[in-house]
Parts: C-alpha cells; structure tokens; sequence
C-alpha cells in the first residue's frame, strides 16, 4: 500500500459470470465488516469504513474485483504463443484499454492490462495450488502500476458455486 | 439426598445475580479465564457462514490474549496498555501496524470490562439487563449505531462467565461468538500476553 502499509483482511466476494455482477465485502479479521459495495450495471457502496470510505478506493475496488474475476469487455482481437509456451489472448476494451491473459500449462495464468496509451497498468496472476476449489485458484496477485501503486495478495479460503 | 439436590439446582441458578451490582460481585473473584471459540459471521450473500475458532486467555484486571487459529491464525495480545496484532503469513507471523488496530484496542478493552462485570460503565452503550439473563448493548451516538446497531451478550448458568456474544452491525449481518471449554481462575504465565509464538 501507499506509505508502506500492509495489512490482512478478510474479504468475500459473490460473482456472477453470466449477469456480470459483483458485491464485495471486506472485513476485519474478526469479522467486521469494513466496506461492502456491489456493481449491477453501476457501483452501489453499501457500507464503507474509514480508511475505505473513499469513491475513489470504491471504484477502483470494484474495478479490480471485475478485472479478476469477469471475462474482459470488449472483443477478441488477437491470439498467440508467448515466448515461455503461454497461450496468449488480446481483449481491446471500450475505453481503449487492452487486456492480455496468458494461460500456461500448469494451469496457471496471467493477465495484464495496458491503458490506451499502452502503459502497464495492472498485472494479475493466478496460482492454481495442490487443493480443488470450484477451478478457483489458490493465490492470486494483483499489483496495481502507475498514479496509484498497490498489491493485493488473495489467499483461497472457500469456494463455492451458488445455484443462480 | 432430595434436600441436596434442591440445593445444588438453586446454588446453580443464582449465577451472575439479576442486577448491576450483582454482576459485578460476581465477576470479582474471576481473576483469570481460558476459553475455546467458534465465531460465525453471518450475511445475506453467504451461502453459509463463515466459521472462525480460536482461544482466548484473560488475566486481572486487563491482560488478554485473543488468538484465531482458523481459518486465519492471527493473534491480538493487550498488556499494560499495549496491543499488538500478529498475523500468519508464510514467512511466520508477522506483528501488524494499522489504523484498524486503534479500533481494535477499543473493543478489547471493552471486552476486558465485561469479564470484569462492568457492563454498565462503557459511556457508548446503553445497557440493559433482560431475562436470560442478557445483556443487551445499544449505542447511544447515531454515527457509532450505523457501524453497530446491538450487542447482545448472553451469560452462563457459571457466575463470571459469558456463553455468547452476538454483534449486529445491521439486520442481516451479525457476528455470533461461542465460547466453550472455559476454565476460570487457573494460574497463567505472563508470556501468554507478550508473546505471540
């Protein structure tokens, strides 16, 4: 975090791949609850908590949570092979943005999100691990790159596949 | 044996007492507890809730040691005024600094009152002693009910001993502790509280 910060917390987040929907709670390791937002077609915050209580962090929370977890806006424009094996597929978003996800044999996988100016703005990478969790993946990383600089290490609690 | 067994049910139920002062009395000669629990948090989105356990460790008049060991272990120690927290990670635990912790030196110090039995003397909350006997806790500033609406704390049959507590920050979302295993007055070394290993 900004300042040198690093703090764990809880989080939760339920997905819908099909109505790309998404709410998120985030809370303390005790269980209270510090933000919980939503996005269905526009950002909703439900509850935000110092120091979570900013449109900013609101926004670029749910963001994140979609870039992770959502199939990326916008076309397929492009496919290949990285130099390391890794399938490569290329999104060109609406906002001009591109989204690349590199899928390697192990499983794992990658994505990187460039602006339209093609600077790097965000990488996430997903680690498979030894235990099954719904095809979720055990670890994930997102670092954020640019104005505001961040990492977000998640580490698989549970998953579980909801009936719509 | 019929008088004796009439006598231990009404030593049982005297318990904590039914008023303030008998809470209180009864809560004095606790000078130390250990406690296993299970905490459910529990949300509208959870498909079911999300369970925690752990243990705690008390000493007179304001030592404790609140360590979660699933699904997180990550551990909270208060000691003459000091609070740590110490997280799992994978290079061991890590001792944390963060705003989150000034908040939560508030809430152990007010848990640290309940064991003490003095329910009444936290100036946010309202108090009130029901049947059960519960105790319920309403926050008296509008600002600090949008964060927590109630508490609910449930008191064993044991004097000096609590069986639940129940936060609700809102209607659908609450946080239940139960405690169980708890052992009253056992000598505790004082590394329990230093320490985090």
């Amino acid at each position: 975090m900004p300042g040198g910060m690093n703090f764990v917390m809880m989080g939760l987040t339920v997905t819908s791949s099909r109505f790309r929907t998404s709410r998120s709670v985030i809370m303390t390791l005790e269980g209270f609850v510090v933000f919980d937002g939503e996005y269905d077609q526009q950002l909703i915050v439900h509850r935000a908590l110092p120091p979570f209580d900013s449109p900013h962090f609101a926004g670029g929370l749910m963001d994140d949570i979609r870039l992770i977890f959502l199939e990326p806006d916008g076309p397929l424009i492009g496919f290949g092979e990285s130099a390391i094996g890794s399938v490569v597929c290329r999104h060109a978003a609406p906002d001009g943005s591109t989204v690349d996800i590199g899928l390697q044999r192990d499983g794992a996988w990658e994505l990187r999100r460039y602006s339209s100016a093609q600077r790097l703005t965000r990488t996430v990478r997903a680690l498979t691990g030894a235990r099954n969790h719904s095809g979720f993946p055990e670890t994930l990383e997102l670092a954020a790159r640019g104005d505001q600089t961040y990492k977000l290490v998640m580490t698989l609690v549970e998953a579980v596949q909801i009936e719509p | 044996m019929r008088t004796a067994a009439v006598l231990m049910a009404a030593c049982l139920s005297i318990g904590w007492g039914s008023s303030w002062e008998e809470l209180k009395s009864a809560a004095g000669p606790i000078k130390s507890i250990s406690a296993e629990f299970v905490q459910e948090k529990h949300m509208k989105i959870l498909a079911r809730p999300l369970v925690s356990s752990g243990v705690f460790f008390y000493q007179a008049p304001a030592s404790l040691r609140w360590e979660y060991r699933a699904p997180v272990r990550n551990i909270l120690l208060m000691n003459n005024d000091r609070t740590e927290r110490h997280v799992a990670t994978d290079t061991g635990l890590v001792k944390e600094a963060g705003a989150n912790l000034q908040a939560m030196q508030v809430v152990l110090e007010q848990i640290t009152q309940w064991l003490d039995g003095r329910f009444d003397e936290n100036p946010m909350f309202a108090a009130n002693l029901e049947a059960g006997p519960k105790i319920v806790l309403i926050p008296k500033e509008k600002a600090f009910a949008k964060m927590i609406q109630r508490i609910e704390l449930l008191l064993s049959n044991r004097a000096g001993i609590i069986d639940t507590v129940t936060i609700y920050e809102t209607a659908d979302s609450f946080t239940k502790l139960v405690f169980k295993n708890v052992v009253i007055n056992q000598p505790m070394d004082d590394s329990v509280f230093r320490k985090a290993s």
